[in-house]
């Protein structure tokens, strides 16, 4: 009981930004490997957040709690739900956090209650003899975007993916697990490219020079995009799940499939030039995979692939993964001219990057078949 | 990583978001506004390094994430000093918009709904009534559900990141539907 006293105690002050760096540190360790403990901070956050948005924290610990909550936007985040959460319940408008903080007395004692957290019986706690006033602060909409509140539902993430699931209450998978599933694809794949034409989204790597064999890979991203991306689509399938397990396919060489869920992506999403590019890719890969077996069908897929790719290209100009792809298409199609004229084009539009330095490369190549009088 | 992390898996996933939670957390509690990013940056040096360290490294992996977190973070408030001094005329922040209030609380009634029926009752019974009422309303409704207070305290807390995750998905449809700014 002691210990548990003591941890509150502790919680209590890591809430409210008064820990040392040396006691900070070693509350940290423990969170990160005491998952009960964490648990532990989980709550004593929630109930301080409600204690707040009720009027029913001390006085003394305003200033301190508003300088931890409220100084990032996943902290104004819990506030602001918490404080709608309040009003639903209240039913609306009249909540005594915000116009009526006199009636939140106690009438047996004539203070203010709190409830102590983390306490095996909820014990009541003397606050502040004055109420502290707050209505604006408790309402700040502009926390609720995605990009700034997303931290504090990584919670969410992890509890809801591994935990929420068997509960039976995970009812919406929303787009930022599939942002999350193609930021891990694009890192596991950030040292060494898996094929040689561009996926969208992904930053410069090397292209695999060993044919067949497997690329540098960071597994561990790779294995968890795959798992954010594959649940994502199967629990959603729209056009948005559907184009982002096709790139997962894509990098991992499986062009079938990827194909598949480019297809079913373009049903409901025909004008993405983004996707053209992708499925291009898709295509042109198949087609080089195929010549390399000599299975026969290659022509064929670089015909789609570059009908695809024409159209990202119609769909947007300046997208240069569509411009990068229909020039290597057109170079595996033995149409040097055109794929030269796509390199130079290319090279209008990004004369810096590492994928310039190839497109530089590529004409080079195609100039020197040129003279030598043999194709590419 | 994985296999350092745990020989299984499943396992080694779970602990990995685990992980991923704990440092964004203790991120945000340390008042950085911009923790997903430098857990990202954890996460990648982390990756990178995992070869070299795993065989000689004692204790929980965990503990190694929540080292590098710091670091990063140290580098973070280094390099965000830095902008400030060099910001000569910081122009003021944007005004906050006052008519988003009632969109938020359209989208909670919305993701409310969307709540199974028994956990929408928990919810809102958890948070009925007031001081000693309340407290004696969260001892009934665990004994009800022949469950400890801890443990609907936890089931509450899940339920309200599933609850904040919905509103910030009507927020953002509804932000693409009228083209509206939320942040102004």
């Amino acid at each position: 009981m002691a210990q548990e006293n003591q941890d509150v105690g502790l919680i209590r002050r890591y809430l409210l930004g008064r820990l040392q760096e040396d006691e900070l540190e070693k509350l940290e360790e423990r969170m990160m490997v005491d998952n009960e403990f964490y648990d532990q901070v989980l709550l004593a956050e929630d109930e301080m957040v409600e204690a707040y948005v009720n009027v029913e924290l001390q006085e003394s610990d305003v200033a301190d709690f508003r300088a931890s909550f409220l100084s990032t936007p996943e902290g104004k985040q819990q506030v602001s739900y918490a404080q709608a959460l309040r009003e639903h319940v209240d039913g609306i408008s009249t909540s005594p956090a915000v116009d009526d903080v006199g009636e939140s007395e106690d009438p047996g004692s004539g203070q203010h209650m709190v409830e102590a957290p983390l306490e095996k019986e909820l014990v009541e706690m003397p606050v502040a003899d004055e109420p502290v006033l707050e209505s604006k602060v408790l309402r700040p909409p502009v926390w609720w975007r995605r990009r700034e509140l997303d931290t504090y539902l990584k919670f969410s993430a992890a509890a809801v993916i591994v935990i929420g699931l068997g509960l039976g209450i995970w009812k919406i998978i929303p787009q930022s697990e599939v942002s999350k599933g193609l930021t891990a694809l694009a890192r596991a794949y950030r040292d060494q490219r898996p094929i040689e034409a561009r996926i969208s989204g992904f930053e410069y790597a090397p292209a695999s020079t060993t044919r067949g064999g497997e690329p540098k890979v960071d597994k561990t991203a790779r294995n968890l995009a795959e798992s954010l991306l594959l649940d994502a689509v199967l629990k959603h399938p729209n056009a948005a799940t559907h184009h982002a397990a096709g790139r997962l396919y894509l990098a991992e060489k499986k062009f079938d499939e990827a194909i598949e869920q480019f297809e079913a992506a373009l049903k409901t999403d025909s004008n993405n030039a983004q996707l053209h590019s992708d499925y291009g890719a898709a295509l042109l890969e198949k087609g080089k995979a195929d010549r390399a077996a000599q299975d026969g069908g290659s022509l064929e897929e670089f015909a789609r692939a570059l009908e695809h790719l024409n159209r990202a290209v119609e769909l947007d100009g300046s997208l240069l993964e569509a411009l990068f792809n229909r020039a290597l298409c057109h170079q595996y199609l033995y149409l040097s001219q055109q794929a030269e004229v796509d390199w130079k084009t290319y090279l209008q539009r990004d004369a810096t990057s590492r994928w310039a330095d190839e497109a530089r490369q590529n004409i080079t190549m195609i100039e020197e078949q040129r003279r030598s009088g043999r194709p590419n | 990583m994985l296999d350092w992390l745990d020989p299984d898996r499943d396992r080694a996933a779970q602990k990995y978001l685990e992980i991923c939670s704990k440092v964004t957390k203790i991120l945000v509690r340390r008042q950085c506004y911009a923790a997903e990013e430098l857990w990202d940056e954890t996460a990648n040096r982390a990756c990178h390094r995992v070869k070299d360290i795993a065989g000689s490294y004692v204790g929980d992996p965990a503990l190694y994430f929540c080292a590098v977190a710091r670091l990063v973070h140290l580098e973070w408030i280094r390099d965000e000093k830095l902008k400030r001094d060099q910001r000569v005329d910081k122009p003021p922040p944007p005004p906050e918009p006052d008519d988003d209030d009632e969109r938020i609380h359209e989208c909670l009634d919305r993701c409310l709904q969307k709540l199974n029926a028994d956990d929408h009752e928990m919810i809102l019974k958890y948070y009925e009534k007031e001081t000693r009422a309340k407290i004696e309303q969260r001892k009934e409704l665990a004994e009800k559900l022949e469950i400890t207070l801890n443990s609907l305290r936890m089931r509450v807390h899940r339920i309200n990141g599933l609850l904040q995750k919905c509103i910030v998905a009507c927020l953002d449809d509804f932000e693409a539907e009228t083209g509206h700014d939320l942040a102004g």
